[in-house]
């Protein structure tokens, strides 16, 4: 039972709309281009995983008062356009399944699968021909021509400056990481820049509200740290590299909050 | 609305070491002395009716959270005898200081946290600050709108008086018509300057906002009210307004000091078992209608929804928004081991609510601090 009577507006539903809002520019604009494609992979992942949510919730389940709408939209945003639409329904599902099951342990589950993706699909050879995993953002590129890579960054930025004024987005860590990327090896990583996927990569998933660091300082840290990570991984050609470095942050950050608590009371 | 029509009163005894001086059976008049501190420096608590004394109960108050103390039990006999004679000041900026401050001493007007305010006047304050979009507080609207230049005159008479540098009246500039209205009257009080703030702020916000360090004062409205009584009309402190909330309507009532809130919503046809006393931030949901009008207790909230608390996502609003950048999530976790809280700065959490509004998982932080920090206080 509370006690407080009026609260902020910017409830967990609130923030859920806002990061939906903030991903309908860039809906649209792969709907625009890639018409019934785009709507089918949308529509194949989001819509079991709604089902998958409301069976397993019953009761409780109310749409927007968890993350799991938005980890299905992000992710599949993320799925190559020509995967089947079947994997991209497997893999909604597994989303939701094991965002259910492994609520307690923070595990940035839309990222851990798109990395078994990729890896499945380098592994075995399997790539689409459409595929550049530089793209990770992949229903706004279109690989094969790369004609509207330079307007990911600019829908991206909308999103950002979106979010950050709604108060919705860890901004501290978008920016440290962004900047130290940029500033690392230049000409190693604009194209990472320009193409979007790591804008995309750190606005949705780098700074994931549960799985990212919770404090200014410790957030400034999670950026570098995931900005250095991942230009050391994607120098070693590591295609995986913006994927695999977020991972590891989402798992790191609760030691860096940690961390910066101790360090922060050792001076006392 | 002014409600005065209960049989018995209990005017609590604000200091557990102040001298009761009528005995059980004495008649009192309305503003007899009832209680007084002890020591050079008194106060006094005075009786709100004139009636004979029953006895002397302990019960519940709202004193930055629910508390016990004693209450003289006073049968009214609604005759309203005054035992002093008043007159008013025609301009109350020429008071003497020193008249000002045994004025307010003397009726125990005190903050929300209960400690004396004549206290921060005796010390000379620079800044004085009057946050009339306080988060929360609902009373002040009601102030601005119904006695603004009684307002107004009152803070300019408080700098007059306290040789005050820097007044600060801040407003939301999100409520057009007020702000009119203050900015229709405020010209000829050239010390007080109009802050327009874009939304409704904690005073711990505002001095983030106003970048103003130390010497400072915040003046509740309700207190500036009170202090217009006593200087203008020579008053005690012997009723005062609250504010009732009830399905999002709310009512202003004048009620003696010591009424008994069950006897209020009795008379106002309010049927609840929960109600929220204090602030609507940082109050208390409690379901004890023995509660007793105190000078600390600004509303009382009939909040028929249930808001459920969710488990924290670590979006780490409440650091962000925190005015000292504390880590309340840091305080729970570490709850019982002081020598962390004190690294962690628990000392500067002024319980101002701004990590409760703020947490979209409706977590309860103000009052889980609350009990933290009593806990270590001990």
């Amino acid at each position: 039972m509370n006690n407080f009577s009026i609260h902020s507006n910017n409830d967990i539903k609130k923030t859920n709309i806002n990061l939906i809002v903030s991903l309908i520019p860039i809906i649209i604009y792969s709907l625009i281009v890639f018409k019934l494609d785009a709507l089918i992979i949308i529509a194949s992942g989001l819509i079991p995983s709604i089902l998958a949510d409301f069976i397993i919730m019953r009761k409780d389940f109310k749409i927007l008062t968890n993350f799991n709408l938005v980890s299905s939209l992000i992710l599949v945003l993320m799925i190559p356009l020509s995967m089947p639409f079947y994997v991209v329904i497997v893999l909604s599902l597994v989303n939701i399944i094991l965002r259910n099951i492994l609520k307690k342990y923070k595990i940035n589950i839309p990222v851990t699968l798109i990395i078994i993706l990729n890896t499945y699909l380098i592994i075995s050879n399997k790539l689409p021909v459409d595929y550049n995993l530089k793209n990770i953002f992949n229903l706004l590129i279109d690989a094969k021509t790369n004609i509207m890579a330079f307007n990911a960054p600019i829908l991206l930025i909308i999103s950002f400056i979106y979010l950050t004024i709604k108060n919705n987005l860890k901004y501290l860590i978008v920016l440290s990481s962004i900047i130290i990327f940029a500033l690392i090896n230049p000409t190693l990583n604009i194209d990472y820049l320009i193409n979007g996927s790591f804008i995309f990569i750190s606005i949705y998933l780098l700074s994931d509200t549960m799985f990212s660091s919770m404090y200014r300082i410790s957030q400034i840290i999670s950026g570098i740290l995931n900005a250095i990570i991942t230009s050391i991984l994607l120098s070693f050609k590591f295609q995986n590299g913006i994927l695999v470095s977020t991972l590891i942050i989402s798992l790191l950050a609760p030691l860096i909050d940690i961390l910066y608590v101790r360090l922060k009371t050792l001076k006392k | 609305m002014t409600i005065n029509k209960f049989e018995h009163v209990y005017i609590p005894i604000l200091n557990d070491d102040m001298t009761v001086i009528p005995k059980i059976g004495d008649y009192v008049y309305k503003d007899s002395v009832l209680a007084h501190t002890k020591g050079e420096e008194k106060q006094y608590i005075f009786s709100s009716v004139s009636g004979h004394i029953e006895e002397i109960i302990t019960k519940p108050l709202y004193i930055d959270g629910i508390k016990e103390k004693k209450c003289i039990v006073i049968a009214n006999d609604f005759k309203e005898i005054a035992l002093n004679l008043k007159g008013t000041n025609k301009f109350i900026d020429k008071i003497e200081k020193e008249d000002f401050i045994e004025k307010i001493k003397i009726n125990f007007l005190t903050d929300k946290f209960n400690n004396p305010i004549y206290l921060n006047y005796v010390n000379n304050v620079d800044t004085l600050v009057i946050n009339t979009c306080e988060l929360g507080n609902i009373l002040n609207n009601f102030f601005l709108e119904n006695y603004l230049n009684n307002i107004l005159e009152t803070i300019d008479a408080l700098i007059e008086i306290n040789k005050i540098k820097k007044c600060y009246l801040i407003v939301n500039k999100k409520n057009k018509e007020l702000l009119n209205k203050i900015e229709e009257n405020i010209g000829t009080y050239l010390n007080i300057k109009l802050i327009k703030s874009k939304k409704d702020i904690a005073n711990d916000e505002a001095i983030k906002l106003l970048k103003i360090k130390n010497n400072y004062h915040f003046e509740s409205l309700n207190n500036i009210y009170l202090i217009y009584d006593i200087l203008k009309n020579n008053n005690f402190i012997l009723e005062k307004y609250i504010a009732i909330i009830n399905e999002n309507k709310v009512n202003y009532v004048k009620v003696k000091i010591g009424s008994s809130i069950s006897e209020i919503l009795t008379l106002l046809n309010i049927n609840c078992d929960n109600f929220i006393v204090g602030n609507l931030v940082c109050g208390v949901k409690t379901n004890n209608k023995d509660i007793i009008v105190s000078q600390t207790l600004d509303s009382i909230i009939i909040d028929k929804q249930e808001i459920k608390e969710n488990e924290c996502i670590k979006c780490g609003k409440c650091h962000i928004t925190c005015p000292y950048n504390l880590m309340p999530i840091e305080f729970i976790k570490y709850k019982n081991n002081k020598k962390m809280l004190e690294k962690l700065n628990i000392s500067k959490c002024t319980l101002c609510g701004i990590c409760t509004y703020n947490c979209p998982s409706f977590i309860d932080l103000n009052n889980t601090l609350k009990k933290i920090k009593e806990e270590n206080h001990e």
